[in-house]
């Protein structure tokens, strides 16, 4: 018969093991008792019972979901905390600032020991300081722990006799070690003789974890009577579990000292604060929108746009179209938030426009008699001059005259089938303050959607090369905001510098001229900015 | 001495000295039962501990079908085979057919050998090895059941048990002691 097809037990070994019996420890029965005597608060999720929770992908999703959740939680470890000095650097400083005078109970929370460490280093070592030590080893490191222990201890032979007694306590697991007293010195932790005493290497081993996270308070005595007692506090949480197989002998959970979290937090919000300025040049284009006042609604005083839009429409008197126009800045911004920055600056616009104006018929221009220079008579150029109030101005005009131009038997004597088209050139000093939102911040290619207000100073508009409009002639407001918006892209190829593109659409918000001047315009201005950054 | 049955009513009852007649009656054998499957005698409590942690707590599951020790013994196991498949002993394993032509028989010649010497053996196999041997030579589970109860292919544990039998051999001729086995 094949024995792998009908298994016949193996009735030698069977009856061995039948009778055999082995009476366990007591201390089996007393972790049972106290395990009885707990609530059963477990309970189980059936999740491999039987219908729909036995099912393999049910089994599969509710793993790949544990695996996922741990990923998330140990990434969110892995940023939160703060990045340990490998123990193998700190534990030689740590060592070599341990003197004799160190506090017992202070140097059993910071003290870290290593059996590994030298005879030379370990001579700083306190007696406290090597009860309470952390000792993350695997299991066969831990063969040659007692002559290492020896070299370590060996400068504190001026206390060779002194005897510890050890108490430990620990949960209910059955350990050999637990609720022991373990005869020891302090100047020879491990002695051949206390090792003997052990039940074997894993309650040596046990013994030497539970120290790793146990509170030593030593109490030394005086010199006549040199014993010392040692008692430990185990702290609550962990029991002790020895396990022995494969390569991974032992887990030892240890960590070591940390540096104060709030000068990092701090420094890290320092550097997370970025500073820096930039120079950017923006083509793009610039339309006025001008319009000629009309008596219609001269005489409402503050017109809205589209008012002057509509009228100006359906008189077909002055059109504007936009041209090229370019814009200078140079700027700095600063970080606010991982996400918020705040930038600003001074900017030069030079913005150039087309505009359309009706000619004037040539008998009303007879009839007129009030313009100085006729080569530049046409509606656009009589409202901005006009429009003037600077007195000492060559052409300027009477106020009388204002009325003429608004007044819509003037401008019916401008013929709309004979047009002009003139140049205007706009100059601007800006000053811009914006805000942005980072959409992909601390990235090489980083993007930032943009909002703010821009400051427009009015330096001057020349029209044709021929009338040169200036801040003081009281035309135009000296200062107009407008408002900006856009998306940038930051290409940021090292540290400190970097380049950025950016569309920018820059309504102005409100008239860029006077309340009583003929002429009104409200700028808008659209471009793509290129720009470089330096960051600090 | 209490029999089976009052045993179990007072077990059910929660009865703490019965439990403790349940305990001192069957706790060497099963003792015996979790060293066979692990070598740390640490380990061995432990199992110990929990299988009769979980015999107090489910002990309304046993209806009579089978005699208690065997219950009892079920339980232990199990809860040994648990604790073992944490491990993953048999990652790396060789299938039957690379160590078939080697299988060793039965040896019938070491009737005088007591259990802790025996015991010594099982535990000086590998984890996996010793788990197989255990269920199929003294247990007398097949090799299906085996593959099934720890989740493996039946041809692992098939090649666990010829490597367990083979190294047992060789300990026991290293020993002195004669290992002329015959074909069962």
């Amino acid at each position: 018969m094949d024995e792998l097809e009908k298994n016949m037990p193996d009735d030698f070994w069977r009856k061995v093991f039948d009778e055999a019996a082995e009476t366990p420890p007591h201390r089996v029965w007393d972790a049972i008792e106290r395990r009885l005597d707990e609530p059963d608060s477990t309970k189980i999720l059936p999740l491999w019972g039987t219908g729909l929770a036995s099912s393999r992908p049910l089994i599969w999703g509710t793993r790949v979901a544990a695996a996922v959740a741990l990923l998330l939680v140990g990434w969110w470890a892995i940023q939160t905390l703060p990045s340990n000095t490998p123990f193998s650097s700190t534990k030689n400083s740590q060592l070599a600032q341990h003197t004799p005078k160190s506090n017992p109970a202070s140097s059993s929370q910071g003290a870290t020991r290593t059996e590994q460490a030298d005879g030379a280093k370990s001579s700083a070592h306190t007696p406290e300081s090597v009860v309470s030590a952390a000792e993350p080893d695997a299991k066969p490191a831990t063969k040659t722990l007692v002559p290492t222990e020896r070299q370590q201890l060996s400068p504190f032979k001026p206390y060779p006799t002194n005897n510890a007694l050890a108490v430990l306590t620990s949960k209910p697991r059955a350990n050999k070690a637990v609720g022991s007293t373990l005869p020891m010195t302090t100047g020879q932790l491990m002695q051949v003789r206390s090792v003997a005493q052990m039940p074997n290497t894993e309650a040596v081993q046990a013994l030497i974890a539970s120290l790793t996270t146990s509170r030593a308070v030593a109490t030394q005595a005086d010199a006549a009577n040199p014993t010392v007692t040692i008692a430990f506090e185990p702290l609550s949480g962990r029991s002790l579990s020895l396990r022995e197989f494969g390569q991974i002998h032992r887990i030892v959970w240890f960590r070591p000292a940390e540096p104060e979290l709030t000068p990092e937090t701090s420094q890290s919000r320092q550097k997370s604060r970025d500073v820096w300025a930039s120079a950017s040049v923006m083509p793009g284009s610039f339309n006025p929108m001008v319009a000629v006042k009309s008596a219609s609604y001269a005489s409402v005083g503050s017109a809205s746009l589209d008012a002057i839009k509509a009228s100006t429409t359906s008189q077909q008197n002055v059109s504007s179209r936009p041209n090229f126009s370019v814009s200078y800045q140079a700027g700095a911004g600063v970080q606010l938030s991982e996400h918020w920055s705040i930038e600003s600056g001074i900017g030069y616009l030079a913005g150039r426009s087309t505009i359309e104006t009706p000619s004037p018929l040539s008998s009303a221009s007879l009839q007129a008699g009030f313009i100085q220079n006729s080569s530049s008579s046409n509606l656009y150029v009589d409202a901005l001059r006009n429009s003037i109030h600077r007195s000492d101005l060559a052409y300027a005009v009477p106020q009388s005259n204002y009325a003429n131009v608004s007044n819509s038997a003037y401008q019916n004597s401008y013929n709309g089938q004979l047009r002009q088209v003139l140049t205007n050139d706009y100059q601007y000093m800006q000053v811009p303050v914006q805000v942005g939102y980072q959409l992909r911040p601390k990235k090489k290619l980083s993007l930032a959607l943009l909002g703010g207000i821009i400051t427009n100073i009015f330096i001057r508009n020349t029209v044709d090369n021929q009338l040169e409009i200036t801040a003081k002639d009281g035309v135009y407001r000296p200062v107009s905001l407008a408002a900006a918006m856009g998306a940038r892209f930051r290409y940021r190829p090292t540290r400190q510098w970097s380049a950025s593109v950016a569309g920018m659409y820059q309504p102005s918000l409100g008239l860029g001229t006077q309340s009583e001047s003929q002429v009104q315009t409200q700028p808008t201005t659209t471009g793509m900015s290129f720009g470089v950054d330096y960051h600090f | 001495m209490q029999d089976d049955y009052a045993l179990v009513e007072g077990c059910r009852r929660q009865d703490r000295s019965m439990q403790r007649l349940l305990y001192e009656r069957f706790a060497g054998k099963l003792f015996v039962v979790c060293k066979r499957y692990v070598k740390d005698p640490d380990e061995a409590e432990d199992i110990l501990q929990d299988a009769f942690v979980k015999i107090y707590r489910h002990i309304d599951s046993f209806r009579f079908e089978c005699p208690l020790e065997a219950w009892l013994k079920r339980v232990v196991i199990n809860t040994a085979l648990k604790h073992i498949r944490k491990q993953k002993p048999w990652e790396h394993t060789t299938d039957v057919q690379e160590l078939a032509p080697v299988l060793p028989q039965a040896d019938e010649s070491l009737p005088t050998l007591n259990y802790q010497y025996l015991l010594q053996l099982i535990q000086e196999l590998p984890p996996g090895c010793r788990t197989v041997f255990n269920l199929y030579a003294i247990e007398g589970y097949t090799h299906p059941e085996i593959a099934e109860m720890l989740d493996i292919a039946e041809g692992t544990s098939k090649s666990q048990f010829a490597r367990a039998r083979s190294l047992l051999q060789q300990k026991l001729q290293s020993d002195g002691h004669p290992a002329e086995g015959r074909p069962r």
